[in-house]
This record gives structure tokens, sequence and C-alpha cells, in this order.
């Protein structure tokens, strides 16, 4: 067992005000690895040290692999934490960590790569006996195959790159004719975004719920299933809205599916916290997507919903701990998360960087704010638009979407577009209410929505 | 010289921005000026015009000294190896090309080049120091304009 | 395209990492004496660690590319330039096509390594492309490279792509990145720390005078240093009871001592097997800054135990790797 008593957070936002706090609970050293843009932001007060390790550019900050171990070797750090996005499925920087001495808080570099390439993963879940959603067993080559492929399986189909993740890479194509096209942007955004193009196809799964099995396993092979999120609630493969547990569950499923992932985590010689991907079809057959091997953004569904503390989990988990349970856990009463970024629907979600003029959070009880923000500070437009996560945690499903409605109410921001009028818009949809919005409900809807929007109704 | 002030403040924005000065703040009289460039890579001005009087004349300006800051994380190195004498020392005249130090992370030593041209005044780091982005590593006294 | 020797030099030849799994048939491993030399030039030119590079000893020949190359040199540094202007060590440097590339004298060091981003593209004998010159084996026709000749150099892979992108719109037309890589700097001050060796296989069989002689006393490289091994000049060693050896195998870094007692230290193109006693082992990374030795310097050595020994190899491949990905990075970033 190695004591960390250093940690250098390699991320920003509220993911590494989260980390901090966890570190502070653990009594461990935080140190922050910041570019100059994040200068002023909230995390660089809130950590113990703090380090500049860049400019602006997350490709020459935050990214740069000789920066950030510059950073944690210079500052005698045992140990570094990657967040979510940036290095945290690099396993070239998890591996460069693993020799330099520095324990990394995740997975080993071979779990990352496995997992990391999503062909290779689906193969290995069809080895394993756990149902992956049709497609083909590996990347398709050329043109003649995908038609072939995609043919066989059944229009509309979805073009997926093998190293991508977060929803880029990704095209449909509802027909033959564009198949082609589909392949080519998928494989493009995948190189630039991933360095590598190689893409897949699947069946794309229709009526379906994205549900998603958080795992936590230790150095000793140990797995626990810590129960499931719904995130059907997305546009364009972000998500919007988090909940558990999944309106469609039922304890056989939730065990079979925990089953599963658990089985997909030992496969992948798994340890720290990480989330397998599912569709859940209206027949309540379940299929592998993809395992994230991250701690991810909505995490503090789970937290909230089962009662504990996944960071500082991954913190002892890394140290060498055991899990500190030898039962699956299982979500209790209802928890409901809205991720609020500063987009503005009504302009196709452009990103839209500015200063919070005003930023009031709501507050009550079992009510979670998660953000990075304060009045005064900056959306800059050099990273992702995320201003907080609220989560409530309620006895029942009602009572979770009431309390989230008035919170959304309550949340006062100024200065930059939100996403909070379309979340309360979703929240009251009866399709919401009622537990039937799916993958597709929202972009399906979109119009009519925004629509409702504009004018006000709820 | 009697200009109005929007000619003064407008070709005051000129001469800044074909200046090597990033940032700059003035005040003289009743108007205050605060202007900032994009920051470029390297160099950070401490010189401040300071005001005077209400008829829109420029105050005389401090000897500029500006900051050579690091342009990456790492371990700073004075010299180009552990056997030879370092790139700079106090007094050296330098040009924007003068290597100046280089910082190393991961095996890999990035040249500090000087960036302003004048004559180094002080060395702010050691050798083997550890050393963040933006940091200051020497101020130069620059050439008057 | 093809890298045309211009002059002749002192020896220079095509080496790699060597030629493994032979020496049970006699043919020894051969390749580059400061292999993390020509390690780290291959990869300042996006090259695989393995690549074919030239080893030029002491004295290094002009060269020049018909067409636009990436290469970088490490090792000893021989003041290179490229039309006329000096270039800097060890890190990519871009030359336009008909650059030529010459050498002056030796800085410090003995062997400089230098690599053209896509490799020599000389034939493999045996799985390498090094050359060991006594037997006529691999590299380029089996031999020295002398002025006139005319080596093909292999397809630039994506990382050198990147590169020559990179340094093709710097203003200079001869450009270099604003960064370089090594896990150590080829100076006084590293090369002539103590040569770290673990007990030999008949070190219990010397004399304890002459077992403390090694570590006490300085030895001196003589003029019969090649690749094939150095003899040393210093207090004479013994065995403490002569005795008749069995040939067994050899092996780089072994130090011998003939019955005259003087050392020698095997190196490269060391034979694959021999019969002098074997006093010491010197560990692989300092075997390569021995490399970098001329006759007339000396040498001092310092016993370690084979864990330290383990350690410190395993340690210096942790320092290639972070190298390597350090590297990587930079190259990715677009030169920095």
């Amino acid at each position: 067992m190695k004591q960390i008593r250093r940690i250098l957070i390699a991320n920003r936002g509220e993911i590494a005000a989260r980390i901090i706090h966890a570190c502070r609970e653990e009594g461990i050293t935080s140190i922050l690895a910041y570019s100059s843009a994040d200068k002023n932001t909230l995390p660089v007060e809130m950590a113990d040290e703090s380090v500049c390790i860049g400019p602006p550019r997350a490709d020459r900050s935050y990214l740069f692999i000789p920066s950030v171990i510059g950073a944690a070797k210079g500052l005698k750090a045992d140990a570094v934490h990657p967040g979510y996005g940036f290095l945290a499925e690099n396993g070239d920087f998890a591996e460069i960590c693993e020799e330099q001495g520095l324990i990394f808080i995740g997975p080993s570099s071979k779990s990352i790569r496995l997992m990391g390439d999503k062909a290779a993963a689906r193969a290995l879940m069809t080895k394993i006996g756990v149902p992956v959603i049709p497609g083909t067993p590996g990347l398709v080559h050329s043109a003649e195959e995908s038609l072939e492929a995609a043919g066989d399986m059944g229009y509309p189909v979805l073009v997926k790159a093998a190293a991508g993740g977060g929803g880029k890479g990704m095209r449909t194509a509802e027909t033959p004719d564009e198949l082609a096209a589909a392949v080519h942007e998928a494989s493009e955004e995948a190189r630039k975004a991933f360095g590598s193009g190689g893409v897949y196809i699947e069946k794309f799964m229709k009526n379906v719920h994205h549900v998603e099995i958080q795992i936590m396993a230790d150095a000793r092979g140990h797995v626990i299933s810590l129960g499931e999120r719904d995130c059907s609630a997305q546009r364009k493969h972000q998500k919007l809205i988090e909940e558990s547990p999944s309106p469609l569950m039922t304890g056989t499923l939730r065990e079979n599916m925990g089953k599963a992932a658990k089985k997909a985590a030992r496969a992948a010689g798994y340890c720290g916290a990480g989330t397998v991907e599912f569709v859940v079809d209206r027949q309540g057959q379940f299929y592998f997507m993809e395992m994230n091997t991250r701690i991810q953004v909505e995490h503090p569904v789970t937290e909230m919903a089962v009662g504990t503390d996944l960071v500082r989990t991954m913190i002892r988990t890394a140290q060498g701990e055991p899990l500190p349970w030898d039962k699956d856990l299982v979500p209790r009463g209802w928890t409901i998360e809205c991720r609020i970024n500063a987009e503005d629907p009504a302009r196709q979600f452009a990103p839209s960087p500015g200063v919070l003029k005003v930023y009031e959070p709501p507050r009550g009880r079992d009510l979670r704010v998660d953000s990075a923000m304060k009045e005064g500070s900056v959306i800059s437009p050099f990273y992702d638009s995320m201003i907080a996560k609220v989560i409530v945690h309620k006895n029942s499903r009602e009572e979770a979407i009431n309390s989230m409605e008035q919170a959304l109410g309550q949340f006062h921001i100024e200065g930059v577009p939100t996403t909070i009028p379309l979340q309360k818009q979703i929240l009251s949809l009866p399709a919401f209410r009622e537990g039937r919005v799916d993958t597709a409900y929202i972009e399906t809807h979109l119009k009519d929505i925004l629509q409702n929007m504009k004018e006000g109704k709820s | 010289m009697d200009k109005t002030d929007k000619e003064w403040i407008q070709e005051l924005m000129n001469k800044f921005q074909q200046s090597e000065i990033t940032k700059i703040k003035i005040r003289c009289g009743e108007i205050e000026l605060e202007m900032e460039k994009e920051a470029s890579r390297g160099k950070k001005s401490s010189g401040i015009i300071s005001e005077t009087d209400t008829d829109g004349q420029e105050g005389s300006q401090n000897p500029a000294e500006e900051e050579i800051l690091s342009p990456l994380v790492g371990t700073f190195y004075a010299a180009p190896s552990p056997d030879e004498e370092p790139f700079v020392k106090e007094g050296a005249e330098i040009t924007a090309d003068t290597v100046v130090g280089m910082v190393e992370s991961m095996k890999v030593f990035t040249e500090i080049p000087a960036g302003v041209q004048g004559s180094v005044q002080k060395i702010l780091v050691h050798d083997g120091d550890f050393v963040e982005y933006d940091q200051p590593l020497f101020t130069v006294r620059t050439e008057q304009p | 395209m093809n890298m045309h020797i211009l002059g002749n030099s002192l020896m220079t030849t095509v080496q790699d990492l060597g030629r493994t799994g032979y020496q049970k048939y006699g043919v020894n491993v051969s390749g580059a004496m400061d292999p993390y030399s020509l390690r780290t030039a291959n990869r300042l030119t996006g090259n695989p660690e393995n690549a074919a590079a030239l080893e030029m000893t002491l004295m290094a020949p002009s060269v020049v590319f018909d067409g636009p190359s990436v290469i970088a040199l490490a090792g000893a540094d021989m003041n290179p330039s490229a039309g006329g202007i000096p270039v800097p060590m060890n890190r990519p440097v871009y030359l336009p096509e008909g650059t030529v590339l010459s050498f002056g004298r030796p800085r410090r060091g003995c062997r400089c390594y230098m690599a053209v981003s896509g490799g020599l593209d000389v034939p493999s004998v045996m799985g390498s492309r090094s050359t060991y010159a006594r037997a006529s084996l691999g590299g380029f026709q089996g031999r020295t490279l002398i002025k006139g000749d005319s080596l093909p150099v292999g397809k630039m892979p994506e990382k050198g792509k990147k590169l020559q992108n990179i340094l093709e719109k710097q203003k200079r037309k001869t450009a270099w990145t604003p960064w370089s890589a090594g896990i150590y700097p080829i100076c006084e001050s590293f090369l002539f720390r103590p040569f770290r060796y673990t007990e030999g296989l008949q070190y219990s069989d010397f004399s304890e005078e002459s077992r403390t002689a090694l570590e006490r006393n300085r030895y001196r490289v003589t003029v019969h240093a090649d690749r094939m091994g150095y003899r040393l000049e210093g207090e004479k060693l013994h065995l403490a009871v002569q005795k008749e050896m069995i040939s067994e195998m050899a092996s780089l870094g072994t130090i011998q001592i003939p019955s005259e007692g003087y050392p020698i230290v095997l190196m490269a193109e060391h034979q694959t097997c021999a019969g002098y006693p074997e006093i010491g082992q010197i560990i692989l990374p300092d075997t390569a800054r021995a490399a970098q030795l001329k006759p007339g310097d000396t040498m001092t050595f310092e016993k370690i135990s084979l864990e330290e020994a383990e350690n410190i190899y395993i340690q210096t491949e942790k320092q290639m790797r972070a190298m390597t990905a350090g590297i990587d990075a930079h190259i990715e970033q677009g030169g920095l």
C-alpha cells in the first residue's frame, strides 16, 4: 500500500474543485496545475499549492504531457489525478506516470488502452458473453465492406470511431447513400480529435435508453456495482439530464446489468472508478456500448443515490486499499442532475463564453451544486462551457423533478445564455415525467421544445 | 502640442500598438486609459507612463525594464551543459534572438529566447530551479526608444 | 533520396542496435558503440529507435542529401555546420535539398551519430543493418564509408513529415527546433565519472591487491582502442593463482585481464568467446559512455552490486522512455 500525500490535479473547473475537496477530506495536499487562462479561477484559490503549466490552449497546457509531468515531478507529487477529459483516458499518459513513479489515479494504462479501443472492447465483450449492440466485429476498411455490413444489420446505422469518445467521431446513416459520407466524416473527426480514424459500424438502436453502470474496483480485482444512471435526455450525444435509478429499471435488470458491468471491468483488469455504458430497449434487453475508464461528469448522481464519495474512494483504491463494500450498492430514493452549460439553445447551442455578472446558485436540502464559478467568473473560450451541475435527491421521482424545477428556477445567472430554460422545458414534458424520454427523444422533438421554451410555456 | 483628446488617444493607441509594451495604464487629467495586448509570449512590461498636466502631453518615461518569462514549466538551466559557461551573465547585451536559458521537462530542453533587446539586469532564478509557465526569469534594461 | 558521402573520414559506418540472436553461431552483435545516442538521434527524426544511422568516429565526412531531409546528431559534438552555418546537436534539423553538412574537430567525446528521417535503407543482414567490417557483413557493402559512396534513405515516417512541415516554414533555410533532447550531456563531467562494474566471472580468483588496484587507480585508454575493445594502461592486475582458462562466453563491457596484466574492455564488436580471466563487467549504460572515450583519456572504476546495476539500467531505460514521450509530444505540438 502506498500512502499518497501530494496529488497533482491535471484538470480545471468544477472537477478540479471536486478533487480538491476530496483531497482536503483525505488530508492530502492538493497541487493544482493550471493554464494562464485559469489563473483567476476558484480552484487556484482553493488548492493548497498551484503551478502554472502553460498558455490558454489546452494542447500546450492541460494536454501537454511534458508540462503536466514536469509540474508533478517539480512539485514532488506522489500522484496525479487526471479528472475527466484531457489526459484522463490517454494510455500513454498513464504509462508515463507509472514509469515516472507517479501514481496515476485511475486504471492501468493497459485497461485504458483496451477499453479505449472501442472496437476491441466490443470484441472482448462478445468473448466474455456480455451482449453487444449488433455491429461489425472490428474496423471496416473499405466502402464495400461498410455497405455490406450496414446492409446486413439493417439501416439506420451508426458509424463510430474506434478511438472516439464523448460523442465525437460518430455519424448516423439512414440509407446506403448516406453511408460513405458518414464514414468519411466520422473518420476525419476522429483523426483530428484522437489521432486515429479507424471506424466500425453499429446498428443504430431506436427507442432505447442510455443506462450506464458505475463500478468501482480495487487492486485485488474486487469489483462492486454502485447502480445505474439513466442519461437518455441527451442531444447529439451530449447529456443534459441524468438520473438514478433509471425509470425502466427492475431489480432483475439491475442485477443482470451489474453482473455484466463487473464482468467487463474484470476482463479489463480494472482498478478504480469506471462506467460501463449500455443501451436498454423497450423489451428490457441491454447491450454493451462502451466503457469509460475515468470518473465521469455525472458521478454526483451516484454519490447522492447510494450515499458515497467516489473521488475519495478512487484515491484510496489507487493507494492499494480494498473497497469499503462487499456487496453491490443499490440507488435509494431518486436523484436527478442537470448540467448547466453556457450554451444558447436558441442558437444551435453555440458555446457562449463571457463573464458571469450574476451567479446565484440555488440552495436547499438534498440539493448539491458542483461548480467552480462565482460572480465575476469567466467562461473562457478555450475550454468547455460548463457552468455548474445541479443535483437533487428526493424520495420519489416526482418529488425529485419538482425539486429540480424549483432549483433551476432559483438559479440566477446573468452574463451568458444557459441551458436552464431548455432543461426546465424538458422536465415539464409529459414524456419525461412518464419516464419515456429515450436517447432520440430530445433531438427528434427539439424544434417543438425550443418553440415552447421561447414562448415561456411550461 | 495642441491636440484634441480624441486625436491624442488615437496617437497613443497607435504608438502602443507599434511598441513592445504589452500592457499600459495612463491617467491624464480626467482621462484614464488602460490598454492590453493579446499576451505576447515571454515579455511583460512594468513600464508605466505616468500622468502629468491636463493639456495632454505625455509624461516622462521611466527607464523601461522588461521581464523575460518562462515559456514552459520545468527545470531551468542557465548553461547549455554543466561544463559550459551560462548563456548570459548580468550585464550581457542581448537581442530578441539571444538564447538566455533552457527549460527542461522529460529530458527535452527548450531554449528561451530573450524576446527583448537590451542588457541583462538581474537573473532571478538559479540553475536547476523549478520554474512555472510565465514565471519571471530575467529582468532586462531595454533601450530607450 | 540518397545520401552522398563527399569526403573521407577516420571511421564511418552504418550502425543500428546490433545483430542479436547469432552469437551462438559466432556472429558478434556489433551495432552502435553508444546506443543511447543512436536511439536519441533516431527519435529526434521521428524514426524508430533501431533505424540504421551513421556512426562517425573522431573525424566525420561531409555529406549531402539529394532531397530535403530531416536529420539529427547525437553523441560527440563535432562542430557540425550546414552551408557554413553552425547547426546545433541533439535536435531535429531540416536541410533543404543539396545543403552540405560538414564537421570539424570533436569538442568532446569520440563518436557522433547522425540519423536521417526514414533511416538508411541498406540491406538487412541477419536481422540487422549494422556493419561488421572485419567480416564484410551488413551496413553499406560491409565496410566503412568512403568519398563517393551513395546510400539510399528510406521513406520518411509521419513524425518526420510533421517536423519537415514545421521547419520548412522557418525564415532560415536550414532550420531546427528550439528544443533539444538527451538523457545526459556528453561533457567532461559526465564522461569521466567512474565506470561502474559488477563482479566478473573470475573476480574471486584475482588477488586482493588487484581487486583493490582496479578501483584505486586511473587507467589510460591506449591507441589500441577500437570497436572490438579498448586496451588500457595502468596498474597491472593478476590472478591470485595462475590457472588455465577454458574459453567461455565474452560480453559487452567485460574487463578481461590477459597475462601481461593490462586490462582490455570489450566493446561492441567483441569476440563471442574469450579465454582471459574476467575481473569485472561494466554496466550497459557505462559501456555507452565508454564509447565516447578517445585514446589518451583516463578511466576509473567503481564496483557495484548486481541489484544496483539492474536499477541503474532500469532507470536509464525509464529516462529514455520519458525522453521519447517528450520528443513525441513536442513534435505533435508543432515544434513549440
